[in-house]
């Protein structure tokens, strides 16, 4: 069972809601949506937090919103669209919240829970130039691989989180 | 939430739902619905249905037949960034569900449920003026065209539900 809350020392990772809208499209609309396909406009910004939310109704996982005393910061957690291995994500949604640490702290969470439940690998995507978020899969125990980055991800280099070297 | 009629049960869309949505997806007759659509593309709009939930309070409900737990379409209100109101909409997965009622019966009580419970004083629903059938559902409905309406969805006709029209 995978728990629809997991709290870490400074933030509570909790299921998307309603009022975490107008912060991830502020998000979505801008330039740090560049890695993901963005930027995006409204109507694809309101269709992309629905199925964030409508994930988790699927699949009974999905992706955390990162609340920081009541402030959605950013998302992470498992994405599984097809068959294949879920994806490890994060984004913070604002400049203001990074490097202090909190993609790493909610990220190591998600997959500690996620391996205790019994997840034994996930996969990473990242684009070359997204420096910041390589430095994050690397510090969280994910080792690069040399797989082909997918059709829909086009340059996007790989990482694996395996259970083994998460300890 | 879960609405009753004759036949049916109706309830928020679940993992049960997503096969027979794929395939409905795949499929032609998903031309109205943004489609045909691959099982990733499809999944994907199909997690925007579920996930509306989370973010309006309402959206589509799975519609399926209380004696065989068999999915056979939805039915509720669609509400998108960059719609003025909520639309009424449905859809029957297969061919084989058509020409039973099915879409009629949920309709109704989709709207009732709407009209007691939230109090709504009228629904419009945005139809393609070659999908008969939709059309035929409205009528049946008593639906009526309404010329004032704006039409988010180019080419559509607007038909508006109101509560002491329905049949």
């Amino acid at each position: 069972m995978i728990a629809a809350q997991i709290i870490t020392p400074r933030l509570t990772l909790r299921q998307p809601q309603a009022g975490d809208l107008p912060a991830y499209t502020a998000y979505c609309t801008s330039n740090r949506a560049r890695f993901v396909g963005g930027p995006f406009d409204e109507t694809k910004a309101f269709e992309k937090f629905c199925a964030m939310a409508g994930h988790w109704t699927m699949r009974g996982y999905g992706r955390y919103v990162m609340d920081l005393g009541g402030q959605p910061i950013g998302h992470v957690g498992p994405l599984g669209i097809n068959d294949s291995l879920p994806e490890m994500t994060w984004t913070l949604w604002d400049a203001a919240a990074e490097g202090q640490g909190f993609a790493t702290e909610a990220a190591m969470a998600v997959w500690d829970h996620l391996h205790t439940q019994g997840w034994p690998e996930m996969i990473i995507r990242i684009l070359p130039d997204n420096t910041t978020s390589i430095a994050i899969a690397r510090r969280i125990g994910a080792i690069q691989t040399d797989e082909a980055a997918p059709a829909w991800y086009e340059g996007a280099l790989t990482f694996r989180l395996r259970s083994e070297v998460a300890a | 939430m879960i609405l009753t009629t004759d036949r049916l049960t109706l309830r928020q869309p679940d993992a049960r739902d997503v096969e027979p949505m794929l395939d409905f997806f795949a499929s032609d007759r998903a031309r109205f619905y943004f489609g045909p659509l691959s099982r990733a593309e499809g999944w994907k709009r199909f997690a925007i249905y579920a996930g509306q939930w989370a973010l309006r309070g309402y959206g589509f409900f799975a519609v399926t037949r209380s004696d065989t737990g068999q999915t056979v379409g939805l039915a509720g209100p669609y509400h998108p960034e960059g719609f003025a109101e909520p639309e009424m909409s449905w859809l029957l997965t297969d061919a084989a569900y058509e020409g039973h009622g099915y879409a009629t019966e949920a309709c109704r009580a989709v709207l009732r449920h709407l009209y007691a419970d939230k109090g709504w004083a009228s629904v419009v629903s945005y139809i393609d003026p070659e999908n008969a059938g939709s059309i035929a559902v409205a009528t049946r409905l008593g639906a009526v065209q309404d010329p004032d309406a704006h039409i988010p969805l180019p080419g559509c006709l607007a038909y508006r539900h109101r509560p002491e029209a329905l049949a």
